[in-house]
């Protein structure tokens, strides 16, 4: 079995017409490439033997997504119960991802969307919350505020993050109207934001990029305390990407690798072959949640969809996907190597149509939830292993793990490879290898 | 069709957050000056042929994110580069400070035989002058670099730096063009020569298309 842990060659699919006889990079060497880059990465195979061998699963056809309207004020307000609960929430949330908020309900919406309200909380309970939360932020804001330069002096860390702080802050969106200009009163505002925060959390202080999540909360808000706690709740989502080991960075370019393996090996194996297969011209596109990859306004748009959680968890990975998919021909064709890919991508920003994005995505997300041979390290990406997927007839007995009730744990202590039906049988040179090992990158 | 550049090179941007790095860059590549640039997230490169010697010189240059954090990524570009601009302001003594440790990365990471140039940014900024010049002067002896201090915003020795930090990779790497002058028809590159170590099969041509 252990053979099968090292399985390290990819095949082109025939069928896409490559040459075989391009150099490739197996995969022990992607992963020696990637823990370089990010030190502390566990991917080494030797020491993580939960390599899952699976033939070429065919997807079936896409469905064809549509989307629908903005949710409207009308619509939301007919929701909302007597005393300011809002009913159907699920049902809320569908409409949401479907179609996004229209702009004037985002100042109400996106509270309980990011978790600052609680979507069954009353309007009275909400005044309360608020009144509370008010407290608390001025409470932390005045710690730095009434910090004196001699103290400052003595604490090179408050130091060095309100040194960052004030570069950045010059530097987010500043040809956003609502940012532009001198002295522009949005500026203190996001400074003075971004350095409660580092009295938030203080061990994390202040990093790039954060800036750029804040400033469309704060347009959003308008309003300096809903603000910082939104940005609060979004930080507590992308808090890992921040850490000093970047640790959420890993585990997202890992899984990525993973979706993609499965949705195109052949594009992976090209990606490889350029020195390019660690993913890592995503970084800024996972750092900070496509900021910088859309106008200002569909990021308002693509947020609010990627907060109702749904169709799927991880859905950002698959909006990676859908890009990456529109731009595989163009990659491929033109044969990019390393530097041209890097530079293709970084320049797609501005460029990608967010409808297109998001129909593409959800597509994709439909296609692996109808998959009824899902390998089970995208089944736990995606967070399907409890009862849309099951593996078919199986006389490996490994199909068992889909039905358990806590399949991660069962999951991590499987130390042997996890094989389909069809992979086990199967020899043909289309098989190809999954990292399954995904979730021990994820700290509980 | 006629042949866009003899030779290229890797040269990278390293120095502190908001020195300056992709100011220097634009100015350089596109002669743009925006006060109020946007931070680099990860990496980004921009190309730009230039003449030196009679050799036509293509450049790629790779600016990098400046925090601490992100250098554990911005690293691994290090090996790739022949010549590193080091970076700081002259109103910052902290990023003047931190040249050291932005060499001793550079010692760390980078190929041996690297070609350095310190550069002192923001000479425009006279009046919140922290950094003297002859501080950069002694900084660039004691490591035996060459000094500038430029200006982005004034266009001040931007062209003088590049030109001078790629001839000093040109004059690194004589011995292998030597043979490029009189062979008309040699596309060596070096850049290309080193990415292909161990990877004999690799596409041949593939960073030399031109996109700009």
């Amino acid at each position: 079995m252990v053979g099968f842990s090292k399985v390290t060659n990819y095949i082109f699919d025939s069928l896409r017409g490559n040459d075989p006889s391009t150099h490739q990079r197996p995969p022990s060497e992607m992963a020696d490439f990637l823990s370089d880059a990010i030190p502390g990465l566990k991917i080494n195979q030797q020491e993580e033997p939960g390599f899952e061998v699976i033939t070429r699963i065919d997807l079936g056809d896409r469905p064809v997504v549509q989307r629908r309207e903005p949710v409207s004020l009308e619509e939301w307000t007919k929701n909302i119960d007597s005393e300011g609960r809002i009913l159907n929430v699920d049902n809320m949330k569908q409409m949401i991802f479907r179609g996004g908020l229209s702009h004037a309900l985002r100042k109400q919406a996106w509270k309980f969307l990011l978790g600052y309200f609680p979507w069954d909380s009353t309007k009275e309970e909400r005044t309360q919350l608020q009144k509370q939360k008010t407290d608390e932020y001025f409470r932390m804001k005045l710690q730095w505020k009434s910090v004196s330069e001699e103290q400052e002096k003595r604490n090179s860390r408050l130091r060095d993050y309100r040194s960052l702080i004030e570069k950045d802050v010059n530097r987010t969106d500043r040809t956003n109207k609502f940012y532009e200009g001198q002295d522009n009163p949005g500026l203190i505002l996001l400074h003075d934001i971004l350095m409660t925060y580092c009295m938030y959390d203080f061990d994390l202080g202040y990093v790039q990029g954060m800036s750029d999540l804040l400033s469309p909360l704060l347009y959003v808000m308008e309003n300096e305390v809903d603000a910082f706690w939104c940005f609060a709740s979004y930080m507590d989502q992308m808090h890992q990407n921040f850490e000093e080991q970047m640790q959420g960075m890993k585990t997202q370019l890992i899984q990525l690798s993973t979706l993609l393996r499965l949705l195109d090996s052949g594009f992976c194996s090209y990606l490889e072959s350029q020195d390019s297969g660690y993913l890592y011209f995503c970084f800024r596109w996972l750092l900070i949640r496509f900021k910088r990859e859309f106008s200002f306004l569909d990021i308002l748009r693509l947020w609010e969809v990627m907060w109702t959680e749904l169709p799927c968890k991880n859905f950002h990975l698959l909006v990676c996907c859908a890009i990456l998919e529109s731009e595989k021909q163009q990659i491929m064709e033109k044969h990019y190597g390393f530097n041209e890919i890097l530079k293709h991508i970084n320049e797609l920003s501005m460029k990608i149509d967010v409808e297109d994005t998001l129909c593409k995505a959800e597509a994709i997300s439909l296609q692996m939830v109808k998959c009824k041979e899902l390998p089970q390290a995208v089944c736990e990406i995606l967070g399907l292993q409890d009862s849309e997927v099951t593996t078919p007839d199986s006389d490996t007995g490994e199909d068992e793990n889909c039905g358990l009730a806590h399949p991660t744990s069962a999951f991590q202590s499987n130390t042997l490879p996890t094989l389909t039906a069809s992979g086990a049988r199967d020899d043909s040179p289309t098989q190809i290898s999954v990292f399954s090992d995904v979730s021990r990158l994820t700290p509980a | 069709m006629a042949k866009q550049y003899d030779v290229l090179f890797r040269l990278l941007l390293i120095g502190d957050s908001g020195v300056g790095k992709t100011c220097l860059l634009c100015r350089f590549t596109d002669n743009e000056f925006h006060s109020s640039h946007i931070s680099t997230i990860g990496v980004d490169f921009k190309m730009k042929t230039i003449e030196v010697d009679g050799i036509k010189v293509r450049i790629q240059i790779w600016d990098t994110a400046g925090q601490e954090r992100y250098q554990t990524i911005t690293k691994q570009y290090y090996r790739r580069a022949q010549g590193i601009f080091l970076v700081y302001d002259i109103s910052s003594e902290r990023s003047y400070q931190h040249i050291m440790k932005w060499v001793s990365d550079v010692d760390e990471y980078a190929p041996e035989g690297v070609q350095k140039i310190l550069i002192g940014n923001k000479a425009d900024e006279e009046q919140k002058r922290q950094v003297g010049r002859e501080q950069g002067q002694q900084l660039a002896k004691e490591y035996g670099m060459d000094f500038y201090e430029t200006s982005a915003c004034t266009n001040l020795n931007i062209k003088e730096s590049f030109t001078r930090l790629t001839e000093l990779v040109l004059q690194a790497h004589r011995k292998e063009l030597e043979g490029l002058r009189t062979r008309a028809s040699n596309e060596l590159a070096l850049a290309e020569l080193e990415e292909e170590e161990g990877k004999p099969d690799g596409p041949a041509n593939s960073s030399k298309t031109c996109w700009c």
